[in-house]
């Protein structure tokens, strides 16, 4: 039986300054008509360069195909001219493509309608007005309103999830018989993803197209997919069912993806079990098994066999391993990790009522000038009006969505920004009002994780020079003697060997940096750290050995950190308590266990319910509940209740009333009239 | 490391990842033939500008005034000019007031326009607007016009000339810097540093300053050879240096008389001032490749 | 878009306020007293006083400043000290063959440079492209003074084809007229074009690589129209800002090119009134090409934010 799409053996390299980087190295796949298949993996594993290279999208140079064959119809688009008339009908055509930078892939000087008549146009050879008949249904179908009068409009007048929808409109508009969607709600929040993903999903149903979904995330791929294909540094190395990949997964790597996130549905205590290491440098891939020095599995003689080919285990399952993982044992490490759980999460250490950072109704706001004369015309109130408490030894969680105001909080304790309003304190002194000098000596005890590992080194520095510059600006050694030995004991402090001390930023992996980066935040020995998103930038697996450094840390020097993020899983992870901002405001805040298991604001409910969690069984039972419309702008926040357009709680009573965190439980607070 | 205190570890720290990072930028740099040319024709312009008295076959202001206006030969290998003057000779110390000039300048208008830039685009403000229009209006002015201007107003010579070139490119390199620091100071690593309390000085000099340097190196390499360009054209229109030292500028001048029947008077040195330049801007170009691919375009 | 037009008006008028401000500075910066200066040591009494006032000096500084800009305003540039004229009668005496070199040379530069820059764009790494790109290095290194002798050397005086000294208005013989800009026109026109080209070329391989590119492609679109429409728009938004950069070097060219090919026009003007100690037709000179490139470069603003929705729609 032949299949719609068929690949065989695709091999792409990119030359890179001499080297040859083996990006997709032999990857089989098809896909039938009307299936979803998903494309998992991390970055570098290859997967969203399979789906360009069998479309000749790929930057060429440095680029290359060189080998292999994908099959659309019978016919090997490889062969085809990359520009000629047949390539052209069948690339856009036939075989639609949604690219993942919502915000970058809209040309900005067109208007959208003309984008998407010009495609129409292109493969259906229908007038032009006809086009923009065909253009306004399909912008209307994926839920852009007032579709009439949009279409004329610029990309940069859209929000990115209504680019996004956008750009699944013009992919759609020419009816595919297949859609790839390369990681296309990476970029988005997790609301406006579910969202996203459901009309996706509802629209390819009704229209029979085959959709690809590349990601990284093992919860969309649940909830969505049909089968998987799982890659790693350019190989496919698991594909089966979404049932056989996720109940019964026979690739050492799959098993440690599937460990390594925190999931909504698991109990607390469990330890992450992280795959240590790193991905292989692609242009220099050993002869043997890729994921051999990461493999907990690996035996001896897998180092003396090339790169395991695909075996059968199942119908429509295969696994390229030699290994037979029911029969083995993983390594003990492995084995003490697991041991090691329940950790220490559940018990704060020191005083649990000992307030060690104190927020009182903090206002931050941002003015919007006009003009000339720089008149203020209004303000962006990012923070308006948020108070909690820090406890010595717990971990609060602060989340939301982009835009909540949650980094603004953080900045702003940091001394990032000048509060508009509000006192913070710090073991019951207001550091707002705090002069310079002392206010240098409190810094010391306040120190802060950066989301992005690449932004937050500076590229100059060495490793040392970036860990050990606190302990200069704050004078905490004597000599260089005392200098070199912090250092070194910070390194070992994060797990990172000294003897890479002398190394500028950019030789270090995206994981190692990020262990940089908390090295340098411990030097001064802080009593509060706080973490901005800050593992949000890592892939899963290099996620779980951050997160399980956090909690040692934690647990090892007694501190309390501010874990600010948007991944509700992670958050629950690793938080005691939680609070959850709403368009810089806290909508409500309690222990973990009540919001996890008993939210009382719709909002939090919406958010918990878009989280999608990796198994299929637990997936198919749940209901999804799909806020409708988006984030108002925090520059003019709705009078009352400012979700109460979105909430499907509403009443008359909301649009008047501005609600206030009150009690509803044991330390559990809401700010909503109707619960 | 061997050092006392810990503030000298830091700065000691920064050599092994200097030369790593020299090695693979001189690597990139070096590996297309015509910036290795390029680099040795400046080495070659360098040492023929030290070395001139030794070098030069004739005093170049010797005046023979019989044997004015010679054709190549034996002797003199460019011929003499009208006054009977070596042309060759007078090439060579020609490099001379041209490599000073351009470097000169150059550097001044470095340091102060980066300097102008680094405050302006670190503080903002109403520093950074009047500064910005400044720029705009000194940028009005074409560099000549600028330099002619200055030269009325100074009268001539090599100080004059210094002035108004310096005059001339402090826009530039105050614009880049500013937008370079501009794009840095959005960086995390400037909000760590002002998180572990590093002081406003610490963080303009360690954090970003150092991360400016590439495209200014780039832009002080292409400006040198603006520079060169531009002072050939004021000495050829007669409001350079002086008139005692041989500028190639001047020798275009002096035999552009001579054109019809002695082309090579105004040839040779105008040959001479495009090679040069041309070296600069192989030589910037490859520099700019070399350090950071990304500046492609934005200098 | 009517607030970044006011607010780019209004930044002019500071441009120009500090343009002025340097023009009338320059006469202060004469060392010693520039009437002296200008009247050499034999001077006599009443010809220094008469001069001081002409110059203004004798009153304080931001007073001359304010006065002397009233008269700048009221289209007075002073008096010349050589040719005892009026300086803006002076100028516009020697403004047409300035302008129709000028901007004849400005038109073709725009129009070859972009073209050019666009062409060795899309045909990366093909010999056009690298032609192109050493023939617009050749053209920045290359002293146009240089280049100017070497065309009358080789087409005027070899070939015989073009004329090589002077100029005549078009309004008297239309084609001889063109015959004579045409030499220093293109020659004025070559760093230029090559500026234009280089930077064309990579604002072009810059946007060639954005994302909406390879959307564009995903569509299928003919590899043509993917830059017709798609990259060339995107492109030509900073080269835009760069057409009006490139307008000081075509003036600041014309005073080399002007003296070259023997031509009365307002840069030699200005290069014989630096010989001449003349300071007053110098600061004329000046002010009226400082504000004409800093109007030019308001124009191209508007222009920019015209072409860039993400300006117009703000």
């Amino acid at each position: 039986m032949t299949h719609l799409l068929e690949v065989r053996n695709l091999k792409t390299v990119f030359n890179v300054e001499g080297n040859q980087v083996l990006a997709v190295d032999g990857v089989n796949y098809y896909i039938d008509e009307g299936e979803i298949v998903s494309f998992v993996g991390e970055s570098g594993s290859g997967k969203s360069v399979t789906q360009m290279s069998g479309l000749q999208l790929i930057p060429m140079p440095p680029g290359e195909i060189v080998g292999g064959e994908v099959l659309y119809k019978g016919v090997n688009l490889l062969q085809l001219d990359e520009e000629g008339e047949e390539m052209r009908r069948i690339r856009g055509g036939e075989i639609g493509f949604i690219f993942q930078e919502p915000m970058t892939s809209l040309n900005p000087v067109l208007t959208i309608g003309e984008q998407l008549i010009e495609t129409i146009m292109l493969h259906k050879k229908v007038s032009r007005k006809e086009a923009r008949q065909q253009a306004i249904q399909m912008l209307n179908k994926v839920g852009i309103p007032d579709p009439e009068v949009r279409i004329d409009e610029y990309p940069h007048q859209f929000s990115g999830g209504m680019r996004q929808r956008i750009m699944i409109a013009m992919a759609l508009s020419v009816n595919p018989k297949i859609l790839i969607a390369d990681e296309a709600t990476t970029a988005l929040d997790v609301t406006t993803q579910a969202q996203i993903l459901e009309m996706l999903r509802d629209v390819v149903k009704e229209t029979k197209t085959a959709l690809i979904i590349v990601t990284h995330n093992l919860g969309i791929v649940a909830r969505y997919a049909q089968r998987i294909y799982v890659m790693y540094a350019g190989n496919v190395v698991e594909t089966g069912t979404t049932e056989q990949i996720f109940n019964s997964p026979k690739h050492p790597y799959t098993i440690g993806l599937l460990n390594a996130v925190p999931r909504l549905d698991h109990p607390k205590g469990e330890k992450l079990i992280p795959i240590e290491g790193t991905l292989p440098d692609l242009a220099n891939k050993p002869p043997y098994c890729s994921f051999l020095p990461r493999c907990p599995y690996r035996t001896q003689s897998c180092y003396g066999q090339p790169s395991p080919p695909a075996k059968k285990v199942d119908e429509g399952h295969y696994v390229a391993c030699y290994v037979d993982v029911s029969q083995a044992q993983p390594t003990d490490q492995h084995n003490a990790l697991k041991a090691a759980s329940p950790s220490s999460t559940l018990a704060p250490s020191g005083d649990p009522k000992e307030v060690i950072l104190e927020v009182e109704d903090l206002k931050v706001y941002f003015p919007v000038t006009k003009g000339i004369l720089k008149r203020k015309v209004a303000d962006v109130k990012a923070v308006d009006g948020v108070s909690f408490q820090l406890r010595k030894g717990e971990t609060l969680g602060l989340v939301g969505e982009s835009g909540c105001g949650k980094t603004t909080v953080a900045r702003t304790i940091m001394g990032l920004y000048e509060p508009t309003g509000g006192r913070i304190y710090y073991q019951g002194e207001d550091i707002t009002q705090m002069p310079a000098q002392k206010m240098k000596e409190v810094r010391r005890h306040l120190s802060m994780i950066f989301q992005d590992p690449y932004s937050s080194l500076n590229p100059r520095q060495t490793a040392e020079s970036i860990v050990g510059e606190p302990l200069i600006i704050h004078k905490l050694v004597k000599d260089s003697k005392e200098y070199e030995r912090r250092v070194d004991e910070l390194f070992h402090m994060v797990g990172l060997d000294p003897s890479l001390k002398k190394r500028v930023p950019h030789e270090f992996s995206g994981g190692q940096r990020q262990r940089i980066g908390i090295a340098r935040a411990l030097a001064c020995e802080p009593s509060v750290i706080v973490c901005d998103e800050a593992i949000s930038a890592l892939d899963v697996s290099i996620q779980a050995q951050i997160i399980n450094l956090l909690e040692h840390l934690k647990e090892t020097y007694q501190l309390t950190y501010l874990f600010i993020a948007h991944d509700l899983s992670v958050v629950r992870h690793i938080s005691d308590r939680v609070a959850v901002m709403y368009l810089g405001r806290i909508v409500e805040i309690a222990d973990w266990q009540s919001i996890y298991t008993n939210p009382k604001h719709p909002y939090t409910k919406a958010l918990l319910n878009a989280v999608p969690i990796p198994d299929p069984q637990v997936e198919a039972t749940r209901e999804r509940i799909l806020l409708e419309g988006e984030i108002p702008s925090p520059l003019k926040r709705p009078k009352g209740c400012s979700f109460r357009e979105r909430c499907p709680l509403a009443t008359d009573h909301c649009g008047q009333v501005d609600p206030h965190l009150r009690p509803v439980g044991n330390e559990h607070h809401v700010a909503c009239l109707n619960v | 490391m061997t050092t006392n205190t810990a503030t000298n570890a830091m700065t000691e720290v920064k050599a092994p990842q200097a030369s790593n990072e020299l090695r693979r930028m001189f690597r990139v740099l070096f590996k297309r033939k015509i910036v290795v040319a390029s680099f040795v024709v400046l080495l070659l312009a360098l040492f023929l500008a030290i070395f001139a008295d030794w070098i030069a076959p004739y005093d170049p202001n010797y005046q023979d005034l019989a044997r004015g206006l010679q054709s190549p030969s034996q002797e003199h290998w460019l011929g003499t000019d009208e006054l009977g003057r070596d042309v060759l000779s007078r090439i060579i110390h020609g490099t001379r007031i041209s490599l000073f000039i351009g470097v000169v300048s150059v550097i001044l208008a470095f340091v102060t326009g980066s300097l102008l830039g680094l405050i302006s685009g670190y503080y903002g403000g109403f520093f950074d607007a009047l500064l910005s229009r400044m720029i705009d209006a000194l940028l009005s002015f074409p560099n000549i016009v600028l330099a002619l201007g200055v030269g009325a107003a100074l009268g001539s010579g090599p100080f004059t000339i210094i002035v108004a070139l310096t005059l001339a490119f402090i826009p530039t390199f105050a614009r880049v810097m500013r937008g370079q620091v501009l794009s840095i100071k959005e960086n995390d690593y400037i909000k760590a540093a002002k998180v572990i309390g590093a002081s406003q000085w610490r963080i303009i000099i360690k954090h970003i300053f150092p991360n400016c340097v590439s495209p200014m190196i780039v832009l002080i390499t292409l400006n040198m050879g603006v520079a060169i360009l531009a002072e050939a054209t004021l000495s050829f229109l007669g409001v350079g240096v002086s008139p005692d030292i041989p500028t190639w500028g001047a020798m275009v001048n002096e035999g552009y008389r001579f054109l019809v029947t002695h082309p090579i008077l105004s040839f040779a040195p105008g040959a001479c001032v495009l090679i040069i330049v041309l070296a600069f801007n192989i030589v910037g170009d490859g520099l700019r490749d070399a350090l950071d691919p990304r500046l492609r375009g934005s200098i | 878009m009517m607030q970044y037009i006011i607010q780019r008006v209004l930044q002019t008028v500071v441009v120009l306020f500090f343009l002025t401000l340097m023009c009338f500075l320059l006469v202060h910066f004469i060392p010693g007293d520039p009437v002296l200066q200008i009247l050499g040591e034999e001077a006599t009494e009443a010809e220094i006083q008469k001069l001081r006032q002409e110059l203004g000096l004798d009153k304080p500084l931001l007073v001359q400043y304010f006065s002397w800009l009233t008269d700048v305003l009221r289209g007075d540039l002073g008096t010349s000290i050589i040719y005892r004229e009026s300086v803006s009668d002076l100028i516009l005496h020697r403004l047409p063959p300035t302008l129709h070199i000028g901007f004849t040379a400005f038109v073709i530069s725009v129009l070859l440079g972009v073209s050019f820059g666009v062409i060795a764009a899309i045909r990366r790494g093909s010999w056009v492209d690298g032609f192109i790109s050493t023939s617009a290095n050749f053209g920045m290194a290359i002293p146009n003074f240089w280049l100017g002798i070497l065309g009358i050397y080789f087409i005027g005086l070899k070939l015989g084809w073009l004329p090589i000294q002077g100029y005549v208005s078009p309004t008297e013989d239309f084609w001889q007229s063109t015959k004579y800009i045409l030499m220093p026109a293109l020659i004025l026109g070559v760093s230029s074009m090559s500026i234009l080209a280089r930077q064309t070329r990579s604002s072009m391989l810059e946007v060639i690589r954005q994302d909406y590119i390879r959307t564009a492609r995903s569509k299928g679109l003919k590899r043509n129209v993917v830059i017709r429409k798609h990259a060339l728009r995107n492109a030509f938004i900073p080269v835009i800002t760069l057409c009006g950069l490139m307008l000081p070097n075509v003036i600041g060219g014309s005073v080399i090119i002007e003296q070259v090919f023997n031509i009365n026009g307002v840069g030699r003007l200005m290069l014989n009134s630096v010989l001449n100690q003349d300071i007053v037709v110098v600061q004329g000179c000046m002010i009226v090409i400082g504000v004409a490139v800093a109007l030019a470069n308001l124009l191209v603003d508007i222009s920019y934010g015209y072409f860039d929705p993400r300006i117009r729609y703000k």
